[in-house]
């Protein structure tokens, strides 16, 4: 696999299609067409440059942004789900909303146990706002978050009977991963994280039940508190590497070589674990931009349904959205374990693809409660006038222009004689179905 | 056909692609014929409708064919409503004049009713009467006027899908050649009845008969329509399509709908035997609907001034229903205790009626279940007797947003619940004895409770205040229940030790549950003890505050009534009301045995309070922006702003069940004069 060295268009690697649409999917879900046009003419140093910083966002997010409060008072995780999804759709920082995505998976908290929506929106808000920041202010925002608090048990932890689930999962699943630590420094952290609890939705800590003597975590000792483990935690030489493969697991492929993991640690590290600046490095290295890379990894179901809004434009039904995402293997705010859910080739089986299906017909049919896609405006957008213009375009905005010369012949044959709407609709859903748009 | 420049009728209307098309076509005096003989669903997508459209210029006159090469359109039936009244209006005044020649008042009106030509076989039907006539004076009256004038109106008008509506129903009418308040005249008349007679085959016949007092519209109508449908084609009816019965002539449209007009009769029907049916009761004096007892009972019954009422041969349903009708045994066992009567009332019945009264004040609809006997005994503890006059009756809350109340034998019910109620039905009352029982603590909730418990059982809720910045989201009213209590000065006392123990269980299972708990106290307001429950005062900083805020459980008894509310404050406007009550003079007037009572001015400030969360449902679930979500809840505010209260009641009269449901209106003035 290639370098973090900077992707340099070239006779051999232009900056073309495929490459402009692979950075767009793996980075901002997928793209209008207009948004590849954007980037083709760009180039990709403007574009990642504009995937990091983000746009202002548009008034339609403005409005569902504004009904947090009332989400988090009224309580529905339905309603927080689709809010949730409408937002993943209509954001201009598309980084940042996958982002906060990817924490969701990694620091997974389940409404299960939780059982307050409104504190898993709080929890979506941490995320958010440290989504491309520093994953220190993050780790330790996290660890006085109420729904994390509940979710480890962290109340029920006090002063000479502390629980260590937190503590084992921060390490473990969280920064460092397993063999970087030992027992005796998960019980020395737990203490640590003792004091506290969860009043009138808010961490609250009690002094009264925190143990305050001395620990000792990874051979240093103190009167250590939550932000102390979190330092140590940012100071250990496994943390930098374990976050890097992660990174590049969900942005490059999903089986880095040891040298790329070290090559974005370092960087990660240096830049005092700034994600936007190792997102900034990855994103526009000959790695990212490598045919092993290319297609290598199956999308989420995240990335499936909200890519494929983004790209058609589509109206969602938010709580329908939310609740297509589940029957795909990907329930929002309730994954299955403190792992967060396993993907790969999980995403994939005979039930999931089944709902994908399922959500494509949605999407394309353009009457349905569940979603639709304005016609007419693709229609515009593409300057489509027959069955043929209607195929190439669901191929070059959905599949960078190559579908394979199977599907290609087959969708040109069915579409044949049909009007342009129809064959578009026909294309679209033919493209969303296929095994090719399945891999991000 | 032979069509003059000069003389265009309306029946010789016009659709086609474009304005274009059509201009050109009239310039050179022809027509622009548009059939459409085979106008069918696309059972894919719904929404078109597929018109073989012919486009054929005629040089001078002479005979419109069809072209059998016609071009296969697709239209949008909205579009295609809109489409065709601007070509009306742009190129049709003729038309429309040729129209109004047609004087609705020219035609007396008929002793006929709809009801004649509908077999006797029947087993439901609903009438309007007088609907011409009274949408005339709907149309002149100043009830359009105000609606016309109302922000609600002009709140509509700027809604896309109303003036695509609009636009439809003035295309329909250019098509027609006939004004759309005529067309709609014509088709309510007199009088227009639906029936529905079972049909063992499959579907039930359907009937919708109307006794016009405009027959010359009528018959412009059905020529256009036949025209439009190539039902007559050169003049001549086609046979494979229409059928000539006792001369009368009965026309298909399409395989579910067969019509036919007769004298000052439109008659559409689902199937072409149904149809006859109705054509051959033209003279008849026997075998009507009409001429049955059961049916004229049920008009009789109607109020005077019904806009429409409905008749239902409950016999009749009964055998067709079978099995699917009331089971002896109810499956819910609190539907039981709280609707067995009505449920019981419904299996007694032979027949059933129901009126809609519109007036000055109100919508009201009155329904009555015609019972073969009296009550039997067993069930008499669904209607118990109204208690003596007490001034209990009269209390009202301050900010009152409406109250049920249900008067039964509760303790009756109780002990006799397996008699009513199904197995399942049973298990659920079962458990949900048990529950109460352990939330009481020594008190066995039927023996000890119900036992203690008087008839009326009233639910009061009125509107929360909230000091400024510490509002729960959503923002609900209070609410709580007021029994009366057989023996108070003993029992009483017993009950405020159980409201102890029950708020300490509930506070210490939501403990238990990582949910806020419940701090006890007891407080004494006017001479009453209240026990009370609040949750812990919410941090300085917390806005809007969670929903359980919205509650702060209290209980009391005061002078012989049990009072459980949602909140202290409750209670305590309870007890205010009830402390001037010894003052009232008036004696209380008895509720209906079931009473509902919603007060609108209050409905909407609940709903306005809580306007954030309902926005946002419909912006996550529709899809639409705030300010189309705003427009839609501004609409309904205003619509429930007109009205002033509703009510439903509920009651057992000597020979069956009478209900009514009345939305009272702010002020609106009276839409039809009182039938004579």
């Amino acid at each position: 696999m290639s370098s973090l060295r900077p992707y340099v268009p070239s006779p051999a690697a232009p900056w073309d299609r495929r490459r402009a649409g692979h950075l767009l999917r793996r980075a901002a879900f997928g793209a209008t067409e207009a948004e590849v046009r954007r980037a083709l003419a760009d180039g990709p140093e403007a574009t990642v440059a504009r995937l990091i910083g983000g746009e202002p966002q548009p008034a339609a997010y403005l409005e569902l942004d504004a009904l947090f409060d009332s989400l988090r008072a009224t309580g529905s995780v339905e309603n927080a789900r689709g809010w949730w999804v409408l937002r993943l759709v209509r954001s201009a920082h598309p980084l940042a909303a996958k982002m906060t995505v990817f924490w969701h998976d990694h620091f997974a908290t389940s409404v299960q146990k939780v059982d307050n929506a409104g504190l898993m929106l709080k929890q979506l808000r941490v995320f958010e706002s440290h989504a491309l920041g520093g994953f220190g202010p993050l780790l330790e925002a996290v660890s006085k978050d109420p729904a994390m608090i509940l979710w480890l048990d962290t109340h029920l932890s006090r002063k000479g009977a502390p629980n260590e689930n937190y503590a084992r999962e921060l390490f473990e699943l969280f920064s460092l991963g397993v063999g970087h630590y030992t027992e005796r420094d998960i019980q020395e952290a737990a203490r640590a994280f003792t004091g506290w609890r969860v009043r009138d939705g808010s961490a609250d800590f009690n002094p009264g039940i925190f143990d305050d003597g001395e620990k000792t975590v990874f051979g240093k000792s103190g009167r250590f508190g939550t932000d102390d483990v979190v330092r140590l935690v940012l100071e250990h030489e496994a943390c930098a590497p374990f976050l890097a493969r992660k990174l590049l697991e969900e942005f490059v492929h999903p089986d880095p070589s040891a040298e790329l993991v070290a090559a974005l640690g370092k960087v990660l590290r240096e830049a005092d674990y700034s994600i936007a600046e190792a997102l900034r490095a990855l994103l526009r290295s000959e790695a990212f931009f490598s045919d092993e890379a290319y297609r290598s990894r199956i999308k989420s179901p995240v990335e499936y349904a909200v890519g494929a809004a983004r790209s058609l434009g589509a109206k969602l039904h938010g709580p329908q959205a939310g609740a297509a995402l589940a029957k795909m293997g990907q329930k929002l705010f309730e994954p299955p374990s403190v792992k967060g859910w396993d993907g790969g080739r999980n995403w994939i089986n005979s039930a999931t693809m089944l709902a994908r299906i399922n959500a494509a017909a949605v999407l394309t049919r353009g009457d349905s409660a569940g979603g639709a896609i304005d016609v007419a405006g693709l229609l515009a957008e593409g300057a489509i006038i027959n069955a043929t213009g209607a195929c190439d375009f669901a191929f070059n905005l959905l599949l960078d222009g190559d579908p394979g010369e199977a599907l290609a012949r087959a969708v040109r044959e069915q579409v044949a004689g049909q009007d342009a709407a129809s064959a578009l609709r026909t294309s679209l859903y033919a493209a969303l179905v296929s095994p090719v748009y399945q891999l991000a | 056909m032979s069509v003059a420049r000069d003389r265009i009728e309306p029946s010789h209307f016009c659709s086609g692609p474009s304005v274009g098309h059509c201009s050109r076509a009239l310039a050179a005096g022809p027509i622009f014929f548009a059939n459409a003989a085979t106008p069918a669903i696309d059972k894919e997508k719904n929404r078109f409708l597929a018109f073989d459209i012919a486009a054929r210029r005629q040089g001078q006159a002479g005979a419109a064919r069809l072209n059998p090469g016609a071009a296969r359109l697709r239209i949008r039936v909205p579009q295609f409503c809109a489409h065709v009244c601007l070509m009306t209006a742009l190129l049709w005044p003729a038309a429309r004049a040729a129209a109004q020649e047609v004087a609705p008042s020219a035609f007396p009106a008929s002793a006929a009713r709809a009801s004649d030509f509908i077999p006797a076989s029947a087993i439901a039907a609903v009438t309007v009467e007088k609907g011409a006539a009274r949408l005339d004076e709907f149309r002149k009256g100043p009830l359009m006027q105000k609606i016309e004038g109302s922000d609600l109106y002009r709140a509509l008008q700027a809604n896309p899908g109303f003036n695509q509506a609009k636009i439809g129903m003035m295309g329909v009418s250019g098509a027609t050649g006939v004004d759309a308040w005529e067309l709609f005249g014509t088709l309510l008349g007199e009088n227009v009845t639906l029936a529905i007679e079972p049909f063992d085959g499959g579907k039930p016949n359907l009937w919708i008969v109307c006794v016009t007092d405009r027959p010359e519209t009528a018959r412009k109508l059905s020529e256009t329509v036949n025209q439009f449908l190539g039902l007559v084609k050169e003049g001549q009816a086609d046979p494979t399509r229409s059928r000539e019965v006792a001369g009368v002539r009965g026309y298909q449209i399409n395989h579910e709908a067969y019509y036919a007009v007769f004298d000052n009769v439109i008659a559409l029907t689902n199937r072409p035997d149904a149809l006859e049916k109705s054509i051959r009761l033209k003279g008849a004096t026997t075998g009507r609907l009409s001429d049955l007892e059961p049916f004229r009972q049920a008009r009789s019954r109607t109020a005077y001034d019904a806009l429409a009422w409905a008749y239902v041969d409950v016999e009749s349903l009964k055998t067709q229903l079978k099995e699917k009708w009331i089971p002896e045994k109810l499956p819910n066992g609190f539907a039981s205790m709280i609707f067995g009567g009505i449920v019981e009332s419904a299996r007694q019945s032979d027949m059933a009626s129901a009126d809609l009264v519109v007036a000055g004040d109100g919508i009201s609809v009155n329904f009555f279940l015609h019972t073969k006997g009296p009550l039997p005994e067993s069930e008499r503890a669904y209607f118990a007797p109204p208690p003596p006059a007490s001034a209990w009756s009269t209390l009202t809350l301050p900010r009152s947003l409406g109250e049920i109340s249900v008067r039964r034998d509760w303790y009756e019910l109780w002990t006799q619940r397996d008699k009513r109620v199904s197995a399942k039905g049973l298990a659920e009352l079962s458990e949900f004895a048990n529950n109460m029982t352990n939330l009481l603590g020594s008190l066995d909730f039927g023996d000890d409770f119900l036992s203690q418990a008087g008839d009326e059982l009233r639910v009061l809720s009125n509107l929360q205040v909230f000091p400024d910045g510490k509002a729960p989201m959503p923002q609900l009213p209070a609410f709580g229940m007021i029994l009366p209590l057989e023996n108070a000065a003993t029992f009483g006392q017993r009950l405020e030790s159980a409201m102890t123990m029950a708020f300490s269980l509930i506070s210490m299972q939501a403990s238990q549950n990582n949910k806020p708990g419940l701090l006890l106290d007891i407080e004494t307001y006017k001479g009453c003890k209240l026990i009370c429950a609040k949750y812990p005062d919410p941090p300085a900083d917390a806005a809007p505050l969670p929903q359980h805020y919205n509650f702060s459980p209290a209980a009391a008894v005061v002078k012989d009534r049990f009072i459980v509310g949602s909140t202290k404050q409750f209670l305590k406007d309870v007890i205010d009301a009830a402390e001037i009550l010894p003052s009232q003079t008036q004696s209380a007037a008895n509720r209906a045995s079931s009473y509902l009572n919603v007060r609108m001015k209050e409905l909407g400030d609940v709903l306005r309070a809580n306007l954030e969360p309902l926005l946002a449902k419909k912006m996550l679930e529709e899809g639409k922006t705030r300010a189309e979500a705003q427009f839609e809840w501004d609409i309904l505010l205003r619509a429930v702003n007109a009205a002033e209260q509703f009510v439903v009641s509920v009651d057992r009269v000597s020979d069956g069940l009478k209900a009514t449901a009345k939305l009272e209106l702010k002020a609106a003035p009276r839409l039809a004069e009182p039938r004579p």
